[in-house]
């Protein structure tokens, strides 16, 4: 985020209405947007989060584990910024890297995806399921939204079912051939990022002791432009925070942390039961449209 | 065997400490007096860390000058046998972008960067052993290497760890505890109770986030204090000397 191509008028117009508790699309501070979820083909998501817009498509194939762990299958997040999205993002940059870092915290390492189960044959064949996100278009909070997208994805993703017979070999069933298998995701992580902004100089913020900072839920792209630092929460539905990540940026009290996360968790309930009912309703539309009871009674196992 | 007890019955830990003890924390500021601007070298229990600090100075590059403040730089080497197991690590490891980002980020701000325009700061860490508390080390050997090299600050940045095992918080955690923990790093800005750093990577219950934040806070203090000694204690060294 080197070229600031923000005029110094506009931010100063951006941080005297947060003054204010006011902000330039009329939310409050600690309002986030509604995301917008369509969904589409096995794994396909399309999500608007204000006029950010980013499309995730989920996929399977079947590859070697690694030496070290032979029973579990392989998740890969592969996110590139590309200059369709902002001009921002001509080069690969930092942000990329940190993207991706807080959405492989959040979902992978916090084992939000069972990965044994999706072992074929130990040390010889497994589930590679790999996450590409495409970003659309740019207007902020990035990590949010492909956090989000990218675990509705998961949950909206079906594997092909498949067979083992006793030479070893996989036969992988077409999709009307056989019913395909959910995924088993064991929670859901949801993300938030909260900006932070220091209306005072840096004396004020590092040496008094009162906290006039202002904290701002889901920032815009001209927000992130101003914004002096900011704090990524992932939290579920089960009272879990998965992980915080503050990098420098303006210090913030403690207290006042401790309190944003309290806020996150209260979206994160919110948001988790979104997820659940536009996933459900999509299955529903799903289940009706390829008439998938006949193939059930076929179904043997 | 049974499994490793990381906390016993009695309250002690894997290595002796009580919940709320830190390990072993030695500095030595000014330790490479010809070969930097500044230079230091922590010791947190067994983690070993270098730092040299280059600057201010003027910049190779256009790119790296800013005409409003100065520019600061990080770089992270971590030993290959700086672990039990010998491995390479590169420079563009996922991870220690992260690190490195969060290091710069950190400094950018309790440096008073406005008084010294156009120029530009290279950090250099160097890990040579680790065991436990990366981050935590590379953060308070910087901001030692930082007062040596005479860069004007606003106040200390003091990194320590603090875990979460079943119900109790441990401060400064080994790399035994952290392998079997959810624990967090947070940097605090003097004696304020501010975070300008928190990192947690592994699940940890929301309400018990405040005593784990608690603690470390008053760990981070604790840093704060030992570094300032030492500080003092090299100046009054120095100046006896002249």
């Amino acid at each position: 985020m080197k070229s600031n191509d923000i005029s110094i008028n506009e931010t100063k117009y951006i941080i005297e209405s947060l003054k204010q508790g006011t902000r330039l699309d009329g939310r409050k501070l600690d309002e986030i947007r509604k995301p917008e979820v369509v969904l589409g083909d096995n794994g396909y998501v399309e999500l608007g989060w204000g006029q950010t817009k980013v499309v995730i498509k989920t996929s399977s194939e079947i590859v070697k584990p690694f030496e070290d762990r032979p029973n579990e299958g392989l998740l890969v997040i592969n996110n590139e910024l590309s200059p369709m999205a902002s001009i921002k993002f001509d080069e690969r940059s930092v942000d990329e890297v940190m993207i991706n870092r807080i959405i492989e915290k959040s979902i992978r390492k916090s084992n939000a995806l069972d990965l044994e189960g999706l072992c074929i044959k130990t040390g010889e064949k497994v589930w590679l399921i790999r996450v590409d996100l495409s970003i659309i278009n740019f207007d902020g909070n990035l990590i949010d939204s492909c956090c989000f997208g990218s675990i509705i994805s998961l949950i909206h993703f079906k594997l092909p079912n498949y067979s083992l017979d006793t030479n070893g070999n996989i036969k992988v069933y077409n999709l009307d051939e056989k019913p395909p298998i959910s995924l088993s995701v064991l929670h859901i992580p949801i993300t938030l990022s909260i900006s932070f902004f220091n209306p005072l100089n840096d004396e004020e913020n590092l040496k008094s002791n009162n906290n006039y900072e202002i904290s701002v839920f889901d920032a815009t792209m001209k927000e992130e432009l101003v914004r002096d630092s900011y704090l990524v929460v992932s939290v579920n539905s089960n009272k879990e925070l998965i992980q915080l990540t503050k990098l420098g940026g303006i210090p913030i009290d403690s207290v006042e942390l401790v309190n944003l996360c309290q806020r996150c968790y209260a979206y994160a309930e919110e948001l988790t039961e979104l997820i659940k009912t536009t996933v459900k309703r999509k299955e529903e539309e799903e289940f009706k449209r390829l008439n998938l009871r006949l193939l059930k009674s076929v179904d043997t196992r | 065997m049974p499994r490793l007890e990381l906390y016993s019955p009695e309250g002690l830990r894997v290595d002796g400490r009580r919940w709320n003890e830190l390990r072993r924390f030695e500095c030595k500021i000014n330790t490479h007096p010809n070969s930097s601007d500044g230079s230091s070298y922590v010791e947190q229990g067994n983690s070993k860390i270098i730092c040299m600090v280059q600057g201010p100075m003027e910049p190779k590059l256009r790119s790296q000058m800013d005409v409003n403040k100065a520019n600061i730089e990080v770089s992270i080497s971590i030993a290959h046998f700086s672990t039990f197991h010998r491995k390479k690590r590169s420079k563009n490891e996922k991870r220690i972008v992260e690190l490195k980002t969060a290091i710069e980020n950190t400094f950018e701000n309790s440096i008073i960067s406005h008084l010294y325009p156009r120029t530009f700061i290279q950090i250099n860490i160097q890990v040579l052993a680790q065991d436990g508390g990366l981050l935590a080390g590379m953060a308070n050997a910087a901001t030692l290497a930082l007062i040596d090299a005479g860069i004007a600050m606003y106040d200390y940045v003091s990194c320590v760890s603090a875990g979460l095992y079943d119900q109790y918080p441990l401060l400064d955690l080994n790399t035994l505890e952290e392998n079997d923990m959810s624990y967090l790093t947070i940097g605090v800005i003097g004696k304020s109770e501010k975070l300008a750093l928190l990192m947690l990577e592994n699940k940890m219950p929301l309400d018990k986030l405040e005593p784990v934040l608690g603690l470390a806070i008053a760990g981070g203090h604790r840093v704060r204090e030992l570094m300032d000694e030492e500080v003092r204690s090299h100046g009054k060294h120095r100046s006896q000397r002249q």
